[in-house]
């Protein structure tokens, strides 16, 4: 599993990252055409967009590179065999967050498909953006189930 | 159950997760999600938390996050700091105990573009400890320093954690900014002097270098310029209030990258390496902030921190002894999660009772700043130091008896600044009234 996830999570990380370059140089030809008053219209809700693309499509990668903020002293201070027990029932509650957060988000997109709620001034359908952050999250799950049973050393 | 009650266990269930090694940004999600569920119903708690991940991750206010830590990212794989450490160098090499007190100064000046800690005590590890070495200082001095200069960033602008700090109270990133150069300059002094005074009581800590020559040194000045133009662009253009936050980190790291482009010390390689780089320490952060929002709503339903400001006001107790007791909360807790998280977690809680006592929110801003500084270099949750172990192989234990020295002079900066307000809130005053 951790075979399939890794490569899914590797490409969503490098849309991010495109996305990320993409902000920054979207804001700033913005700003230089704004002194010229030219400004590139929806620049606002563009850099938003892509900001929870960037930030979504992380997630995966972030977990798998152990880039998250926790407290181990429990599990640095068990024996092997417990330690795996702790980290299969911590990695357990992330999957259960997350499996909750990919289904509600994708509830949430269609309820936004629905109602055809868009961004005010390009027009940028909502739900899109909705699934998008439900799919990060279906994978982050994903990327918590698979590294459950693995020992950390082996996962990056 | 009353509120209480259940914001009582709730903050149980937030500590066994913790404590298990649940992902703190998960943990406050669930813990918040759980306590919601109870006081209102399973399917507005549900409902609520997909909301909250898709405002956090949606919000255009967040993008200021990835953007300025894109800026110090570039900087620090672009070589900015072995340049600023050149120079830093050619001016105080020959001193005793010159090489640590340029380290302070190179990293003071990166400071300016670099918003991340680990990552400046990461950069300066790989510079100037080799260097130090060279000169046989003694390892507990260079690295100590070298963690403890990593701090820096959390209250020189462009400071990640001010632009949170920010973020979370709905406080002008501009002010806190401002507010950050003088107690962030007086900081950086008292590493210089700790190191001048302790070379001075044991010389063979940290021997003096070579002596350079007013041309080697007038060569080295260019980066500090070109560092110093940066800043001031992009500080300058959120005071005038011509960019966002958002605006300003993305003409920082644009400005970054030309800046090394033109130098030619990045390649697409390493820009890409930026990129993801950056991301994942935003992911990190913003997962945090998306927790704590989840955490903040079941906050507003018990009204935990109204409560907490009520029992405070009813103890009668004199202001600064309260700030002091919240500033010891901070140290605890920060020593215990990593600071970020803590401050990310208590500063809902405690901003209400830091409002109730008439204290401004820009100065507290920079009172949390300065506890978190502290946190990031006080065991056992120090990440500094195990940042600078992990690249320079050096004892967690050698590097904490480097770090000890310097937190006399943080701790006597915080008292400072908490009895004189005035020395954070004069620059904002001047400059944004």
């Amino acid at each position: 599993m951790l075979a399939l996830v890794r490569p899914l999570a590797r490409a969503l990380h490098w849309a991010g990252a495109v996305a990320l370059a993409s902000m920054m140089f979207l804001t700033v030809a913005d700003v230089v055409l704004r002194s010229f008053r030219q400004p590139i219209v929806g620049t606002y809700e563009l850099v938003g967009f892509l900001g929870a693309l960037a930030i979504g499509f992380s997630l995966p990668q972030t977990s798998l590179d152990r880039g998250q903020v926790l407290m181990d002293f429990l599990a640095r201070h068990l024996r092997p065999g417990p330690g795996r027990v702790l980290q299969v029932l911590t990695r357990a509650v992330g999957v259960g967050l997350f499996a909750v957060l990919a289904w509600n988000l994708a509830a949430m997109g269609f309820d936004l498909r629905a109602s055809g709620d868009v961004t005010p001034l390009l027009n940028l359908p909502l739900w899109l953006l909705a699934f998008a952050i439900a799919l990060a999250c279906a994978l982050e799950g994903l990327v918590l189930a698979a590294t459950a049973a693995v020992r950390t050393e082996e996962e990056t | 159950m009353s509120p209480a009650e259940v914001g009582g266990l709730v903050i149980l269930l937030l500590f066994v997760l913790f404590g298990l090694g649940v992902e703190v940004g998960f943990a406050m999600a669930i813990a918040g999600g759980t306590g919601f569920a109870i006081m209102v119903n399973t399917d507005a708690a549900l409902n609520m938390m997909a909301k909250d991940i898709f405002s956090v991750f949606s919000s255009y206010g967040f993008t200021v996050i990835p953007l300025f830590v894109l800026m110090g990212q570039i900087g620090a794989v672009g070589g900015i700091a072995r340049s600023l450490y050149e120079s830093a160098y050619r001016f105080l090499g020959h001193v005793p105990g010159g090489l640590a007190m340029g380290t302070v100064a190179a990293a003071t000046a990166f400071k300016a573009i670099c918003g991340s800690s680990p990552a400046t005590a990461a950069t300066f590890a790989t510079v100037a400890v080799p260097e130090m070495e060279r000169y046989g200082y003694d390892r507990r001095l260079s690295t100590g320093t070298v963690a403890t200069v990593g701090t820096l960033g959390v209250l020189i602008p462009p400071s990640v954690t001010l632009i949170v700090y920010g973020i979370l109270t709905e406080t002008s990133i501009g002010k806190l900014f401002l507010a950050g150069i003088i107690p962030g300059l007086m900081i950086a002094v008292s590493f210089a002097l700790t190191i001048y005074g302790w070379c001075r009581l044991n010389p063979a800590l940290g021997p003096a270098g070579e002596r350079s020559g007013w041309g080697a040194r007038l060569r080295s000045l260019p980066p500090i310029f070109w560092v110093a133009v940066l800043f001031l662009l992009v500080i300058g253009g959120l005071m005038t209030g011509f960019f966002t936050p958002t605006e300003a980190g993305s003409i920082g790291s644009f400005a970054v990258l030309m800046l090394t482009l033109a130098r030619r010390d990045i390649n697409a390689r390493q820009f890409a390496k930026s990129l993801l780089d950056s991301l994942r320490i935003a992911t990190m952060v913003i997962t945090l902030i998306a927790g704590a929002t989840i955490m903040g709503h079941f906050f507003v339903v018990t009204q935990v921190p109204m409560r907490v400001a009520e029992w405070l006001g009813s103890l009668a107790l004199p202001p600064l002894a309260v700030m002091l007791a919240i500033v010891v909360v901070y140290l605890i807790g920060g020593s215990f999660i990593e600071d970020l998280a803590f401050m990310i977690l208590a500063t809902p809680i405690f901003l209400p009772v830091v409002l109730e006592m008439g204290y401004d929110p820009v100065w507290f801003g920079v009172i949390v700043s300065v506890v978190t500084m502290i946190g990031v270099v006080l065991p056992p949750v120090a990440i500094n130091a195990f940042v600078v172990s992990g690249v320079t192989g050096t004892p967690v234990g050698t590097i904490y008896r480097g770090i000890y020295p310097h937190l006399a002079g943080m701790a006597l900066i915080l008292l400072v600044l908490l009895l004189f307000p005035q020395i954070s809130l004069w620059l904002p005053a001047v400059f944004m009234p």
